[in-house]
């Protein structure tokens, strides 16, 4: 059952459309993989899904309904690319900042939440007290994910989650990823690394110009669209 | 035995109300050097000389107390029409100018300038020779005025007349040209000096009231009753300034009224040439260290006060500029870039003496904090500009994506985070606040570089003293120099 979707969404930044009716759907348990040239509408595909942006029209619909950016914001967690960790907290603090702000529950069952979260994602104690300095490109990685999953959103977002990772890494995120959708958490994966986009197997839907080119299972092996097929050409070799 | 401690209560309810009942007198003076007129003659506090016993008196013939408050000489006349006492007797002599803005008791003294040489020196035995002579004196005085009216003349201004002595010995001047009392206590003494040629125009000291005050007619009743029964004459006798001019001024005999033990007993402690390992024992002496000590921790409170100020309204400028609507932004900046633009000084005198004329009288130490708190919240405010726009914006849309508000991603991820940036440059900060807060010493607080003034002022000395004072604005900025290193160093490390 689709939970996340988008409907016909159009936006345009000072006259220049950059998505032109986008719709898309994600159901619970699912993983749906974005692919598209830079500047092709995916980051701001993003923007609107987690609730950052409104579309000048259309709708973003939890359950069927439409949601407002607010409830959005609360439902959806985000994974950027940058991770925007929050440097002055360790990865415990990170977790728990949004719970404990939002006054979500007391402060130490909060924090064994937080706890028990990140090593849901592979971040052992140890690292707990840490700063994300102090930690590495997968740990920060993971305690990212552990952060969006904070508020028990039902959907995650991710934005290009292998770009500042070594490739022998990518198999870690593939795994995580997975782990999220046996939870039966609604996951969408924004990314122009064709390998790992290949390794998601999961349905795929090719953003170009602000409009879905292709939308299936076997984008990748049998594009049908002449706009994927020469994607594809100039990336792979 | 048990009555003791019974009659000691007794006593100090008696001596409280006796001093409800008797008002204080506050009178202004700069006892800063200022011999012989009312200077410390050690590290205590208590004051003497001829102007110090002579408003005692006044002060007693009007059933009052006499309260000294203390100023910088240029300061006295401001500081009166400010109220910061009620009247100021310090050589201060009679002028039309003056008298503009201030009356004047009936004159107690009449005198005359005095032309002070290195011993030997020869050719400067009036005003006309002290033509293409380069001549030191004070600011407001009868003797700068001469000064500048001669052609030829280089007139150079001092604030204590220690400096132009001392500058006088050294060779950095040619002439001295000041009242005589100053000539005779500073100059007279020291034998590398000399006092040359006859007297050079002429005089009155008068006690100077505010306009209008009630006060001048008790004062000058007292003034009068101490002129008719002798006690004036005496006073002026016991610091050896009686002489023929004061006996025709006052209608009195011309011969002295006893021995001048007030001369005396400071030519002899001046005389007493002191080896450097005594002259330091005396500076950590406890009276020395006390005095020190209390200025000290003037200084520490003052800058205190003064940095929360700062680190607050800094605080509410740097808001004001980056989420604040453009009006706002504009008058933030505005007060920024003035405050930025002009000196502290100036900022500290319009506070202190200024701000009276419209009708804001603040007292020393609140003027104090409040410039030098004014002046470093335009610093602060840069600072904290700094560290909100080191801060990148993922960072706040990254909390605004977890669902927190606008204000709650700025309190909880955004301030924290430009706080860290911006503390290690607030502690250096603080650092040359306590050090900028000397300038304070300026509108008649005693902080440490006022106390080092009246020291060295007493002891004739800057060189060691200098040294001592400037330990103890190390040992004061020290705490926050290694706070400022530590803060560094872990803001490096979280990075």
């Amino acid at each position: 059952m689709t939970l996340l979707a988008a409907r016909d969404l159009r936006t345009s930044y000072g006259g220049t459309e950059v998505l032109r009716g986008v719709s898309l759907t994600v159901a619970a348990g699912e993983v749906v993989c974005v692919i598209g040239p830079s500047g092709g509408g995916k980051s701001t595909l993003l923007r609107l899904l987690s609730g950052q942006e409104a579309p000048t029209s259309g709708a973003v619909l939890l359950d069927g309904a439409p949601a407002e950016p607010v409830r959005l914001r609360r439902e959806v967690g985000i994974v950027f690319q940058a991770l925007h960790l929050f440097p002055h907290l360790t990865a415990l603090g990170n977790v728990t900042l949004a719970p404990r702000v939002l006054g979500k529950g007391a402060p130490e069952a909060l924090e064994s939440r937080a706890r028990a979260l990140l090593e849901r994602v592979g971040v052992g104690p140890e690292l707990h007290g840490r700063h994300p300095s102090a930690l590495s490109g997968g740990q920060q990685q993971r305690v990212a994910i552990a952060r969006a999953l904070a508020l028990e959103p039902r959907a995650i977002l991710y934005d290009e989650p292998t770009s500042a990772l070594d490739p022998e890494r990518t198999a870690d995120v593939l795994a995580l990823i997975r782990a999220r959708a046996d939870e039966g958490i609604a996951q969408l994966v924004v990314t122009h690394d064709l390998p790992f986009a290949r390794a998601l197997r999961a349905r795929t839907a090719h953003l170009e110009a602000g409009e879905v080119a292709g939308d299936s299972a076997g984008l990748l092996d049998d594009p049908r669209d002449e706009r994927t097929r020469r994607f594809l050409r100039a990336r792979l070799p | 035995m048990s009555l003791r401690p019974l009659l000691l209560l007794l006593a100090l309810l008696t001596a409280s109300t006796g001093l409800a009942q008797e008002r204080p007198l506050r009178w202004g003076a700069a006892s800063d050097g200022n011999v012989p007129f009312a200077f410390h003659p050690d590290e205590s506090d208590a004051l003497t000389g001829f102007e110090k016993e002579l408003i005692d008196e006044v002060a007693r013939r009007m059933g009052r107390r006499a309260v000294h408050v203390r100023n910088d000489w240029d300061g006295l006349i401001p500081g009166l029409q400010t109220g910061s006492y009620d009247l100021a007797i310090n050589g201060i002599e009679i002028s039309d100018d003056r008298a503009r803005s201030v009356d004047f008791s009936i004159p107690y003294f009449r005198g005359y300038e005095q032309i002070v040489v290195r011993r030997g020196e020869a050719g400067m035995r009036s005003l006309g020779e002290l033509a293409g002579r380069r001549v030191g004196t004070l600011g407001q005085t009868l003797a700068l005025e001469l000064l500048e009216r001669t052609p030829g003349v280089t007139a150079v201004k001092y604030d204590q007349e220690l400096q132009a002595y001392a500058d006088l010995a050294t060779g950095r001047l040619d002439a001295v040209l000041l009242d005589f009392p100053i000539a005779k206590y500073y100059a007279g003494p020291d034998p590398r000096l000399e006092l040359v040629g006859g007297p050079v125009g002429e005089f009155r000291y008068g006690v100077a009231l505010p306009k209008g005050s009630p006060l001048k007619r008790e004062v000058d009743a007292a003034l009068a009753g101490m002129t008719a029964d002798g006690t004036l004459r005496r006073i002026l006798s016991r610091w050896d300034l009686w002489g023929p001019a004061q006996a025709a001024l006052l209608n009195q005999p011309p011969e002295p009224d006893g021995p001048p033990t007030g001369y005396l007993e400071y030519v002899a402690r001046s005389r007493a040439s002191t080896p450097w390992t005594e002259k330091l024992a005396r500076y950590f002496s406890a009276e020395s260290l006390a005095l020190l000590g209390r200025g000290a921790l003037t200084t520490l409170a003052l800058s205190a006060c003064a940095m929360a100020l700062a680190v607050v309204l800094g605080l509410a400028l740097a808001a004001g500029r980056a989420f604040g609507p453009r009006p706002l932004g504009f008058v933030c900046t505005a007060y920024v870039e003035a405050v930025r633009g002009t000196p502290l000084l100036i900022q500290a005198l319009f506070l202190y003496y200024g701000l009276p004329e419209i009708g804001l009288r603040l007292p020393p130490f609140v003027a104090g904090v409040l410039a030098l708190g004014l002046n470093y919240a335009a610093y602060e405010s840069e600072n904290f500009r700094a560290g909100l726009r080191g801060v990148p914006r993922g960072q706040e849309e990254a909390a605004l994506a977890l669902g927190l508000s606008r204000g709650q991603a700025l309190r909880h991820v955004v301030l924290p985070q430009a706080l860290r940036v911006a503390l290690p440059p607030m502690t250096n900060d603080f650092i040359s606040l306590l050090k900028d807060s000397s300038l304070v010493s300026m509108i008649t607080l005693l902080e440490l570089t006022g106390a080092y003034q009246r020291l060295a002022t007493q002891h004739y000395d800057y060189f060691l003293l200098g040294a001592v004072v400037a330990a103890f604005y190390l040992l004061l900025g020290l705490p926050f120099v290694r706070l400022a290193r530590r803060l560094e160093a872990k803001l490096d490390r979280a990075r």
